[in-house]
Formats: C-alpha cells, sequence, structure tokens
C-alpha cells in the first residue's frame, strides 16, 4: 500500500479579515467562523430555510428549498453575485452552508469553506491522494455530495475513506479507511447523517472482488464502523438462492453509489442499489436461467429501507431484475405523502435509469403505482398489484449480436436529480431520450476485468426523434397527470431544483443555466455559464439575501456520454466553477 | 541479450530491409520523435492536458511494460529488441504499480506522459478505441484449462455436473458461452465467471470448481510464484475451439510512421529467430507470431 498523507491548509483568518474590509455590509470570514453553530439532530429533522444541510436539503430527499426572495417576479433581474474557480476536473457536487459558510468539494478531494455571501476563503483542505488515483482518467475523484454534522464536515473520499474535518477549521478530526482503493472500491456519492451513524453507501465494488458492494454505518464521533449491509445476498441470507445457483466468488456489483433518505417516523434510511456485474447478464452468469434457479440478483436494482441504529435490513422491493443493461434503480429516494384509492399512503418515490416513475409504501416496500416518462422498450408491461415487470426479450443484450435497448446506459434520467415541490405538490425530472445499439464486447485477453460493463453501447437517438433530446417533466405526484415538459435538443445534465418562489433550476450540455415557471414549464430567466451544468444547484440566505449556487465544470462520464448525441455542442476541455447569483441589492 | 547490430547481421531474409534502408528508416524514426504532435482528436478527457508537451529525446523509443501482466520480463525483453533493431536507445517504463484494473481511457495519459509504444496488447478485432492503433504480433499464445483431476485428458472428459471456473469476459470465456449455449441445457456444463485468473485458480484449488479456463501467460507466472497451484495440469480445452491469440504493442493511432516502423522491427525479430529466442529463454508458453 502506498504511504497516505494528509494535509490541512488552514489559512490567516486576519488576512481574510482585512481582504473584507472593502465588503463592509458583507459578513466577515472571522464572524462566519466565530458564529458558525453546531449542526444538531433538530436541524437536520428539520433544516433552517437559509442552509442547505445535506444533500437533497432534507431526509425526505425532496432537493426543494422554501426560500421565496427570488421569485417569478423578479428572477428576470437574477446577476451572478461572486464565483470561484475549482480544481479542473469532474465536477457534480452538492455545496452544504449552514450560516453563512458554504462548503464545496472540489475534484480530487480539495475541500473548501468559502464565506456565502462574498465567495472569500476561508479554509481549504486537499487530501494527498495516491499518485495512481490522480492519473486515473475515470471521474471517480469527483463526489456528488458531503455531510455536515455537530462541528463536522463528512466526507467520504475518492481512496475509500470516510473522514471528519473540523467545520471552523478545516483539520482532520478523524479518518476512517473502509476498503482498499487499490482493488476498485472507491466512493462517489457522498454521506448524510442520521442519529448520530454517518450512512455511506459503496461504489466500485472492488472490480471483481467477489462479494459486492454495501452500506455503512459509522460512528460521527469517531468513525468506527459500526454495521455494513452488504447488497449482495451473501450466504445465509433468505435471498441467497437468486443468482442461478452461482458461487459467492462468482457475484458481483449492486453499487450503492448515490446517497440515501430517512424516515423519522419510521426510523428507516431509504437507500438504493445499482445493477450487479459485468452488466451483460450472459457474461455474469444469470443468464441463461438454469432449470428451477432463480436469477433476479438480488439485492441488485433495489430499495433497501435500512435500520439506521442496528444494520438491520426491514424490507426490500427489487425494481428491475437480473438487468443486463446498466439501467440502475440507485437515484434519489423521495419520501411522500400521497393519495392511493382514496387514502393517504406513505410514499417513497424513485426514479430509475429506466425513466420509470415508481411509488413504494414506505412501511412496509408494497407496490403503489408507476408511471413511465422518456420512451422506453425494456420493459414490455409491470403488473399493477405487484409492480413485477415483464421484459421485452428483443432488447436482453447476447454475446456475438447487436440489439437496441432504450434508453441507453447513462439512462433516460441519469444522476442528476429529480425533486419535489411541497408548493405544488410535483416531481420535477430532469429526462433525456436516446436509445442504444449494444454490442457485448470482451476483455483484452489476460486482463483482469475491472468492474463496468464489457459491451459497447453506441447511443442513438430515438426512433422518429425529432432531434430534441433534453426534457424537464414536470408529473403531479397526487394524480400521476402531466403538468409540463419542457424539451430542448441540449441534453439535461444537473439536478432540478424548485424553489418556494415558484422556480425550478435547472442546467444543460449546453451550459445554459435557467429558471422555470414551476406551474408552467416556462422559461423566466437563463444565463450561459463557462462550461456543462452536471451538478446539483441549491440556494441558500446570508444576513436575509438569498443565493443561487451551481458548480461547473467538464469531465463528468455522464455529460461525456451524453455529449456523444449532440456532438454539435462544443464545451471547454476546462473549467471548473462555483457560480453564485443573487437580485442586486 | 539480443542486440540489434548482431540482429541485422545475422539477418539474410529476403523480405527484409537492406541496411541503407534500415537507417534511412531509423533516422526518419529520429525526426519522428523531434516532431511529432500527440494532439488527437476524440481522445479521453484528460483535465491538464495541456501541461503536456512533447517529448524531446528523439534518439530514444520509450516503451511500457506492465509490471501485472504475466509477461512483463517477456515484454521488457522485446521491447528492447524493437528499440535497438530501430537503431534507437532503449527506454524502458514499468507501468502498473498496485491496482487491480486500468480502464483504457487511461493509456491516453500514459502516451502523453512517458510512452512512444506500450507492449503486451492483445490484438482483437474492433476491442480498441480508434484513438489507439496496435502493431503487429510478436507473439501467440493461448488460453488453458487447468485441473486438478489426474484422469483427464480434455474438457470433453469433465462430467456435465462439474463447473468450469471462466476469467471473466475474457475472449475464451465469451466462446465457451456460446458453445455451453448452443447445447441443450441438459447438456451443458456450470460456468462460473471468475475475477481474474488468480480468482479461477483459487477456486480450482478450493474446489468449487473442477477445471479453470485461464490466459496461459497467466497460469505459467501464477504457477510459479503460488506454491499451491503447483499441482495443477493443463488438460486440452477440447470440444471448444482453439483460443490463440496475437500479442503486440499499442500506440496511439496519429502515430502511422512509428507503427509502420515497428512493425517492420518486429517482423525482422520474428524471422531471424530473435523473438523465439527470448520466449525459449524464458520458458514462456508461445510461440514467434509468424
Amino acid at each position: 500500500m502506498p504511504k497516505r498523507n494528509w494535509k490541512s491548509t488552514v489559512l490567516s483568518l486576519p488576512i481574510l479579515a482585512l481582504a473584507g474590509a472593502a465588503f463592509a455590509q458583507q459578513p466577515q470570514a472571522t464572524d462566519l467562523i466565530k458564529n458558525l453553530t453546531p449542526v444538531t439532530d433538530a436541524m437536520l429533522h428539520n433544516p433552517p430555510a437559509a442552509d442547505w444541510l445535506m444533500w437533497r436539503r432534507t431526509y425526505t430527499g425532496w432537493g426543494y428549498s422554501p426560500l421565496d426572495q427570488i421569485n417569478k417576479d423578479n428572477v428576470k433581474n437574477l446577476q451572478p453575485a461572486w464565483s470561484w474557480s475549482m480544481s479542473n476536473g469532474a465536477t457534480e457536487s452538492t455545496p452544504i452552508v449552514h450560516d453563512g459558510v458554504l462548503y464545496i468539494f472540489n475534484w480530487a478531494d480539495k475541500i473548501q469553506a468559502l464565506n456565502g455571501a462574498t465567495g472569500d476563503l476561508i479554509w481549504e483542505y486537499k487530501r494527498d491522494l495516491p499518485a495512481k488515483l490522480l492519473s486515473d482518467n475515470s471521474q471517480n475523484l469527483a463526489k456528488r455530495n458531503m455531510a455536515i454534522y455537530d462541528d463536522k464536515l463528512i466526507v467520504a473520499t475518492s481512496d475509500a475513506h470516510i473522514i471528519a474535518l473540523d467545520a471552523k477549521t478545516g483539520k482532520v478530526v478523524w479518518d476512517h479507511e473502509t476498503a482498499d482503493w487499490a482493488k476498485g472500491w472507491r466512493y462517489t456519492g457522498g454521506p448524510f447523517v442520521v442519529n448520530g451513524k454517518v450512512i455511506q453507501g459503496m461504489t466500485g465494488c472492488g472490480n471483481a472482488e467477489p462479494g459486492g458492494c454495501f452500506i455503512t454505518g459509522n460512528d460521527v464521533k469517531t468513525g468506527a464502523e459500526l454495521w455494513r449491509v452488504n447488497t449482495i445476498a451473501h450466504p445465509g441470507d433468505p435471498n441467497y438462492d437468486t443468482w442461478n445457483g452461482l458461487p459467492m466468488e462468482s457475484r458481483f456489483g449492486a453499487s450503492a453509489w448515490i446517497s440515501g433518505s430517512y424516515d423519522p417516523d419510521q426510523n428507516l434510511v431509504f437507500y438504493g442499489t445499482g445493477q450487479p456485474y459485468p452488466w451483460i447478464a450472459e457474461m455474469r452468469g444469470t443468464l441463461p436461467a438454469k432449470p428451477g434457479a432463480k436469477h433476479n440478483a438480488m439485492y441488485s436494482d433495489s430499495t433497501l429501507a435500512i435500520n439506521p441504529d442496528t444494520g438491520q435490513l426491514k424490507w426490500y422491493h427489487q425494481h428491475l431484475e437480473d438487468d443486463t443493461w446498466d439501467l440502475d434503480y440507485v437515484y434519489e429516494r423521495l419520501l411522500v405523502d400521497l393519495p392511493v384509492n382514496g387514502e393517504t399512503r406513505k410514499a417513497v418515490v424513485t426514479t430509475g435509469k429506466l425513466g420509470i416513475i415508481e411509488a413504494l409504501d414506505r412501511t412496509n416496500g408494497q407496490w403503489l403505482w408507476h408511471k413511465e416518462t422518456v420512451p422506453q422498450n425494456v420493459v414490455a408491461s409491470i403488473d399493477p398489484k405487484t409492480g413485477e415487470k415483464t421484459i421485452n426479450p428483443a432488447a436482453i443484450p447476447h454475446i456475438g449480436s447487436t440489439t437496441v435497448n432504450c434508453p441507453a446506459d447513462p439512462g433516460g434520467r441519469t444522476w442528476a436529480a429529480t425533486a419535489y415541490s411541497p408548493k405544488t405538490g410535483i416531481l420535477y425530472m430532469p429526462l433525456n431520450e436516446y436509445c442504444s445499439n449494444t454490442t457485448p464486447t470482451p476483455l483484452n485477453p489476460g486482463e483482469a476485468y475491472s468492474g463496468g460493463g464489457r459491451a459497447i453501447y453506441a447511443r442513438v437517438p430515438v426512433p422518429n426523434s425529432d432531434g430534441n433530446i433534453g426534457r424537464i417533466d414536470a408529473i403531479k405526484l397526487s394524480d400521476r397527470s402531466t403538468a409540463w415538459s419542457y424539451r430542448q435538443r441540449a441534453p439535461e445534465t444537473s439536478a432540478v431544483l424548485p424553489t418556494g418562489g415558484g422556480l425550478v433550476f435547472s442546467g444543460s450540455l449546453d451550459r445554459w443555466f435557467r429558471a422555470l415557471d414551476d406551474t408552467t414549464g416556462k422559461v423566466l430567466w437563463q444565463t450561459r455559464l463557462n462550461n456543462v451544468i452536471s451538478a446539483f444547484p441549491i440556494t441558500y440566505t446570508v444576513n436575509g439575501k438569498q443565493y443561487v449556487a451551481v458548480a461547473v465544470g467538464g469531465g463528468s462520464s455522464m455529460s461525456r456520454s451524453l455529449a456523444t448525441l449532440t456532438t454539435e455542442i462544443q464545451n471547454p476541455d476546462s473549467g471548473s466553477v462555483l457560480w453564485v447569483f443573487a437580485l442586486p441589492n | 541479450m539480443v542486440t540489434g547490430s548482431i540482429r541485422f547481421n545475422l539477418s539474410r531474409n529476403h523480405a527484409r530491409r537492406r541496411p541503407d534502408q534500415r537507417l534511412a528508416a531509423a533516422a526518419a524514426v529520429f525526426a519522428w520523435c523531434l516532431g511529432q504532435s500527440a494532439a488527437l482528436a476524440q481522445t479521453p478527457f484528460v483535465p491538464d492536458e495541456s501541461k503536456y508537451g512533447k517529448r524531446q529525446d528523439g534518439a530514444a523509443l520509450n516503451y511500457c511494460v506492465d509490471e501485472r501482466d504475466p509477461d512483463f520480463p517477456v515484454a521488457k525483453e522485446i521491447g528492447r529488441a524493437v528499440a535497438q533493431a530501430l537503431l534507437l536507445q532503449p527506454k524502458e517504463h514499468p507501468i502498473g504499480q498496485n491496482t487491480v484494473g486500468e480502464d483504457i481511457d487511461n493509456l491516453y495519459r500514459v502516451f502523453l506522459e512517458t510512452c512512444d509504444v506500450f507492449l503486451g496488447f492483445k490484438l482483437i478485432p474492433d476491442a480498441y478505441p480508434q484513438w489507439l492503433a496496435i502493431t503487429r504480433p510478436y507473439y501467440r499464445t493461448s488460453y488453458v484449462l487447468a485441473t486438478t483431476d489426474p484422469g483427464w485428458k480434455s474438457l470433453a472428459d469433465m462430467p456435465k455436473s462439474a463447473a468450469i471456473g471462466a476469467t471473466i469476459g475474457t475472449s475464451a470465456d465469451l466462446r465457451l458461452i456460446q458453445y455451453l449455449q448452443a447445447l441443450p441445457a441438459d447438456q451443458r456444463w456450470n460456468r462460473f465467471p471468475m475475477g481474474s485468473d488468480e480468482f479461477a485458480l483459487q477456486a480450482l484449488t478450493r474446489g468449487t470448481v473442477s477445471v479453470a479456463l485461464v490466459w496461459g501467460p497467466s497460469f505459467w507466472a501464477l504457477q510459479k510464484s503460488d506454491p499451491a497451484l503447483a499441482g495443477l495440469r493443463l488438460i486440452s480445452l477440447k470440444p471448444l475451439p482453439d483460443s490463440a491469440v496475437g500479442v503486440g504493442a499499442t500506440l496511439l493511432a496519429n502515430e502511422t510512421f512509428l507503427r509502420s516502423n515497428i512493425d517492420d522491427a518486429i517482423a525482422s525479430l520474428v524471422a531471424d529467430g530473435s523473438i523465439q529466442a527470448i520466449l525459449d529463454r524464458n520458458k514462456f508458453p508461445a510461440t514467434a507470431a509468424k
């Protein structure tokens, strides 16, 4: 193992105080740090409107902010308040904001605390990553989110550690190694904190290390791992016999690469899992099905309901059996109480890469309903009572041939998160329409399997496409009706942000950052940024002034994949920036 | 060691170049090394690509070899021989470290940073991105079937109830899958995919599988280093088809002139017996690619 060293650069606060003198009306960095309060459980349960304390702002996973200072009437005046250059590389970050301090994760594990009103640097932590990781071209040095609790900023690192930084200084408080990065374990999603436990899903699944991925619960005070839930059925698990008779040595995947949600009423965490590896079922041995053997590959592409105190799995629901297209069901779980057949049900709503919205009863995993969005040819039908899917056999890839499946592997919806506004009762969804000509391919002979696909996915527009790839749908969850659908040529690459001001912020591959009317989908404001927007916009206030922040930057594998569909849209090779917008004073 | 001058002096093959042609080729390669730009369309994303310029050591052939490859010692010798055949100073760059796998896109950075040519790549049609080119093969080798059973002579002798541990996703594994699917369901062996040749051989020694379908050079290297594998023996792949594969080097696709010269050098080294001599000296399970 290479040596790992850490360093933390704490900048001189007095210097910042001088620099800030010209902005007497703005909060000083020193004051922000001095007045930084510990983040409590109560705050996480009911976040202050001014803050953005976790990935999707609330435990419900809504990604909604009640702030309304920026609204339909004045959004036309929105303008840059400040910007901050970030490390060049894939930029998929969600800032965290607390008491006016904005925390941002830069590519390759540089974390910064900035004055949320001015963009002044307060402190910076740069992890000394192994050189081999830094020279890796893949996007796994990006992280989608961090967590904050008490006086600590919690970060999942690119070398498969979970660390806690002092929120006031950036100094390392604790550092816990979860797995060996050299074997392919890595983090791309981030943590959230529940009941003093850091909940974190593992990505990469150790490439072809037997046994697949897992979700852990760590003590937020010490970093010690308290429990681990395997995302693949291990010996002794009641679902062990779901892998077509394969032994443990031959089971891979089920990455948990997106953060989860939490329902305090039931004390349950909801986490999604990805597909089994390799993506082609014939290659991983779950097809052809052996007589009498189940081959749905539990617990891939499932919702897992986990007790955060013990790691006990209370219930699960598998959304897609024996996934052979890389069509994960790993994304955000939104907790919404919905009318279903005349009664209010506590629902957990999720949408996988297929773009099918699916609702379960979050108390027991019972199937409630589904709604399709983008064109897809993988699922032929869905049982309305159980949610069981009948697969279109023509869409199943076979070794030695090329098949067509819609959507393609980045998904009809990508990791760019959907969001729910309680103000409108609408689910806002960034979507893309396209298909894949899928051809399984062999490894380089003698080469070790190192995770992921083993197929060529040639992405093409859907049949009879009008040329529009990107789309935002607004779905009223109470009756599943489509309130509006905004369509455009450029693929949608960012999460959406609905606000109390009646706006839905969104970004796309062509660098446009927009605010749409949340009830009509009309574009009310737009501005062109320096690079592709493939991250999670947020909003917050400092001293009563509302800001909208979004990180941009190229290099994300998702945006690169979508770019192959619209080659006329060119973006710069470099330039990651945190943009922050506000109304003029 | 086979030096370039000895090899050229021994050369009498009519298909090979005359000495003046060889010198002209070497001079041209020298000129290429000075002037070549690495800029390519459709190449992988490298965030800091702009910091890489062009290498100035035009009198050298910078060749990479992967320490994780089982043919590492053989590839080093072949790289040296190719450089000397081109009258260039051999500069060897071991790559690999301790990571398990490698994304092929990462090769782009390796070419920007380090080497002109990377040895140890297998010739599979359509398996490489367009920004990469593959030279002609310098040796051919194959997949092998290892077992602990003392009686079996080929896969055909193995009972249908037994399992094959196959390193996942290799071309031999894909042929095995297609062969099994062509059989009636009740006449198929179980196939258990394994993450690596090492995992497949470990599963064999544990008894999880009865045979292991692995890359021949891996078996050669692992059996040398792991006493637990000493008792394994090889049996015929039949009824599976032959799995021989050519192995060569890769380089950036726009390096057409260098590729042409390296192809010529490999042809010379094969024709005069230099490649086979390297393989024999290392007792490596391969034959020079004719």
